[in-house]
């Protein structure tokens, strides 16, 4: 019941203190923050900080009885030279005669939430009047004032709701509240912004929310939550976390630095869009105080280079001799459905996992098996990486996707996504898109920190991968060609089997190949007429080689070119997610260059799924193909 | 010690699968017809290159009980042999035991110089155009297992039986049992016979495939593989766990034709088979032909008629690259 007011008096107690600074981290007292009073839930506004307090000086409402002290929302600027103005009251038209805040505020400063007692007659001062709820209440600054004040849609004067806390883009709030339906003590939870008003709330669910007390949220970028809680596992007290929601699930909350948190209550935290520097509550010196803290740039050395999982592979019996042996027939079975006749074979497995690949040797001349059903275990698994996932070119000023969240490490548990575009490492999420600005080649790194370890180690690790950045492209048209022969590969493709797929060919030159280069690609191009590749169930087929082969012939003759292929696969009409098909296609064009002993540093093939094509100039269309994939010249 | 030693290849007679019986030699599963012998004064052209078959029969300790040796056909005239203008011929069949029986190096040499009659004889018999013996068993014997000489590493008691050619030029077509019985065939549990060289007769049926087990043990690195007057009846190959079906060369008439193949680890301590698949174009009948081998220091190794850790299966070594 009294149990928000019980967070905050607990912060009165004197605690003892943890000073063991980070190595990455330096707190100090906030030079606002007075030492004698309490003061907590720093928030930015407008180059200036603003927070709770019981601070009073002839500015403020004054309280005689100082163990009544409330708590109101002061505003704090910095001075024109240097150090900080005096806190004053934020705005009087909110102010009550109760407890005021914490607050936070829109991107544009103009609509704030905030908590304060539902009740706000003077009579109900007392501060241990634990029937008066706190209630969630917004404001909009018009003209200079704060007006239209409005209780929170869902407040409810037999619970509290409190510490808003507005995400960056304003679609959400986040709050803290007892209501039932909880864990226990205070939740978090979160609304929706909805056509007309706040969705109903959503509780942040068990990963977060313990018995005991979360509260005190704070939405950073990229999705990352701080909160504090004396539910999770800390030093004690209140201590602070954060997580942060990927791929719709929330991490397991990560306790803080520990220059941050220590035994006594810490909680009510704010951080720049860098996370790198910011504002926290404290209470390991006697009084709430705000300290602030700062952090290092995080430093990853030797980050290794990007390796794409490769599941295509040849197979044969090492033992079998071609000469001198009589004829035999081998027969593979790949357990993925797929079988192969030949004493060499290369398949290409749909992806990570176990697989019993089972040859039989049949004997041409007697009939009779020489060997039956010989079992070979193969167990994929992707690369113990880092990953960045993204297209490996682009266009000056147009903005390309990076995400991590294919990075496969056993064990390691990401607390941390640290992206280095050029500009060193700076605090991410696991979604990033860049813009570059200027063309050229350019090395994209991302950092990952993980939670400490039994040692107490800060695991972190890193990968890297080359973007390129080109001014301009150039599709070739072969456009009468290519039309009158992608009719008639559909029609083949209907005749032959359903389930073969027409993967539709673009082909682009980037702006550093010479016009030589240009003809030459051209013309190889055009003698092969077909420009779209078909797949079946057992991968490339044959009807497709003489262009694949003009590429490979492009490849080797002119070692000063180098490939892109991009794939794109439709989700209508071929069994598996488009992300993996398209990537399964990728490793089959690769492993088939690979074979015509192309250097496997003048091509790159990827697979993305639904993805648009590099070059937005158009969407697959799933009536007239079943994928694209985009052949991208460029100077090696 | 020396237990441990040729632990391995007592070893490999109990997985051959116990009770090993059928101790016929030819065997069952070789599909080999019968053996051959021609007589002193044949041609080698005609498929034996020395007149003479050493074989050897090994008797496991725990047999106590006589054994005999028993040979079917073992004149030279009726229908099963071989004639040469008319029969004239006479084959001697000796049972030679005791020490030095099989240990004296020349009786495993694949050729008939020194000592190769080694041990001491127990019984010597002389066949020529008899219907007495024609297409029926003659046994020799009864013999006391504890008369052959014990040989550790083959887990047993070894005689030795001597086919050899005395007289005119026919072909002695025939073959053995080893028995517990004199007047039929009671195979000796655990009971195996072997030589170094092998002369035989083909079958004449294109379709059929026969086959011999040498064993090569763990000091052999490469095997020579020999055979005599193959005339062109198809081909000859080899399996083993690694090898699946390598050709051999082949010989044309009265000559040897000689190639060496690599031993791979997995080979070692184990049997590989040698097939013959008949010319399936034209049918080359009565064809007799002798087999041996070597490993790389010239000694011979023995074909057992129940191959050793019995029958070699092919297990392709798959690469994943």
């Amino acid at each position: 019941m009294n149990k928000y007011l019980l967070i905050i008096l607990i912060t009165l107690f004197v605690k003892a203190e943890s000073y063991a600074q980070s190595q990455l981290l330096v707190v100090k007292k906030a030079p606002f923050s007075s030492g004698t009073n309490d003061e907590f839930s720093p928030v930015f506004y407008k180059g200036g900080i603003v927070f709770c307090s019981n601070q009073r000086d002839n500015s403020l409402v004054g309280y005689k009885d100082e163990q009544k002290r409330l708590f109101n929302i002061v505003y704090v600027t910095k001075k024109d030279n240097k150090g900080w103005k005096h806190p004053k009251i934020l705005a009087k038209e909110i102010t009550t005669d109760v407890n005021d805040g914490p607050v936070t505020f829109n991107e544009n400063g103009n609509i704030m939430y905030y908590s304060r007692n539902n009740s706000i007659g003077s009579f109900l001062r007392n501060i241990s009047d634990t029937a008066n709820k706190l209630g969630i209440y917004s404001a909009e600054l018009i003209d200079g004032i704060w007006t239209n004040i409005k209780p929170f849609t869902y407040n409810n004067p037999q619970y509290s709701f409190c510490t808003p806390a507005l995400t960056p883009d304003g679609k959400r709030i986040y709050f803290s509240s007892d209501m039932t339906g909880g864990r226990g003590g205070m939740d978090l939870y979160y609304c929706d912004r909805g056509k007309i008003d706040w969705d109903p709330p959503v509780n942040l669910g068990p990963v977060l929310n313990t018995p005991k007390n979360e509260s005190f949220p704070f939405a950073g970028m990229y999705g990352k939550l701080f909160f504090a809680s004396d539910g999770h596992k800390g030093f004690g007290g209140k201590d602070l976390f954060y997580t942060q929601e990927i791929n719709g699930e929330w991490i397991v909350p990560v306790h803080m630095d520990s220059a941050i948190n220590s035994t006594a209550d810490d909680f009510g935290l704010v951080a720049d869009s860098t996370f790198e520097n910011g504002y926290f509550s404290t209470s390991r010196r006697k009084t709430d105080d705000i300290f602030s803290f700062s952090s290092a740039p995080a430093e990853f050395t030797n980050c290794d280079s990007l390796k794409e999982n490769n599941y295509c592979f040849t197979f044969y019996d090492e033992r079998h001799q071609l000469i001198d042996t009589i004829p035999v027939t081998y027969q593979w079975d790949f357990g993925d459905g797929k079988k192969w006749v030949g004493s060499e074979v290369k398949h290409c497995f749909p992806g990570p996992g176990e697989y019993l690949v089972k040859l039989s040797i049949m004997d041409e001349l007697t009939g009779k098996a020489i060997a039956e059903q010989v079992e070979y275990k193969v167990e994929l698994s992707p690369i113990q990486q880092a990953y960045i996932n993204s297209y490996n070119v682009g266009i000056v000023d147009t903005s390309i996707s990076f995400d991590g969240v294919k990075t496969n490490l056993k064990g390691f548990g990401i607390t941390d996504y640290l992206w280095n575009f050029g500009e060193g490492f700076k605090p991410g999420g696991p979604f990033m898109s860049m813009a570059f600005k200027k063309k050229g080649e350019y090395t994209v790194q991302l950092g990952l920190l993980a939670e400490e370890d039994s040692l107490g180690r800060k695991l972190k690790t890193c990968i890297m991968k080359t973007i390129r950045i080109y001014d301009t492209y150039q599709e070739l048209a072969l456009k009468g060609e290519k039309e009158e022969e992608e009719d008639e590969v559909n029609k083949k493709t209907d005749a032959v089997t359903e389930q073969n797929k027409t993967i539709q060919s673009r082909i682009y030159f980037m702006d550093d190949l010479s016009e030589r280069q240009k003809v030459k690609i051209k013309e190889a191009l055009k003698e092969s007429g077909k420009l779209a590749v078909k797949f079946d169930q057992y991968g490339i087929i044959p009807a497709s080689y003489p262009f694949l082969d003009k590429i490979a012939g492009i490849l080797k003759e002119n070692s000063d070119i180098r490939l892109e292929m991009v794939l794109h696969a439709m989700e209508d009409e071929i069994p598996g997610e488009p992300i993996e098909i398209s990537e399964r296609w990728a490793q089959e064009l690769a492993f088939y260059l690979k074979n015509k002993a192309i250097d496997t540093d003048a091509f790159h093939s990827k697979g993305f799924g639904l993805s648009h094509a590099v070059f937005n100039s158009f969407v697959p269309d799933s009536k007239t193909m079943d994928g694209i994939i985009e052949f991208i010249f460029m100077k090696y | 010690m020396a237990l441990i030693k040729y632990a391995w290849i007592i070893l490999f007679i109990l997985r051959a699968g116990l009770p090993v019986f059928s101790q016929a030699a030819p065997a069952i599963d070789e599909n080999i017809p019968y053996l051959v012998t021609f007589g002193g004064n044949a041609q080698t052209a005609w498929g034996d290159d020395d007149f003479c078959q050493i074989f050897f029969a090994v008797i496991p300790t725990s047999q106590t009980d006589p054994v005999y040796i028993r040979v079917y056909d073992p004149d030279t005239g009726g229908d099963l042999d071989e004639v040469k203008g008319e029969f004239n011929s006479i084959i001697n069949f000796s049972i030679y035991a005791g020490k030095g029986c099989w240990s004296d190096t020349a009786a495993q040499s694949i050729h008939l110089a020194g000592n190769y009659k080694s041990g001491y004889l127990l019984s010597s018999k002389s066949f020529g155009a008899d219907l007495k013996y024609d297409k029926k068993w003659y046994s020799f014997g009864p013999y006391n297992p504890l008369e052959g000489e014990y040989v550790e590493k083959l887990g047993g008691r070894v005689f030795k039986i001597i086919a050899q050619g005395i007289s005119g030029d026919d072909g002695n077509i025939y073959k053995y049992f080893l028995s517990t019985n004199p007047v039929e065939n009671i195979a000796v549990e655990g009971g195996n016979f072997f030589t170094y060289k092998y002369h035989f007769r083909l079958s004449d049926n294109q379709k059929h495939v026969c086959q011999i087990y040498p064993f090569v043990d763990d000091k052999t690195i490469s095997v020579e593989i020999s055979n005599f007057d193959w005339d062109n009846d198809g081909i000859i190959r080899i399996f083993s766990i690694a090898k699946n079906g390598i050709l051999c060369d082949v010989s044309g008439e009265d000559h040897w034709t000689v190639r060496q193949f690599p031993i791979v680890a997995e080979e070692k301590n184990s049997t590989i088979e040698i097939q013959f698949i008949k010319n399936q174009s034209i049918q080359i009948r009565n064809n007799n032909v002798v087999v041996a081998i070597r490993n790389q220091y010239g000694i011979s190794l023995p074909f057992y008629v129940i191959p050793i850790g019995g029958v070699p299966v092919y297990y392709p070594k798959i690469i994943m690259e």
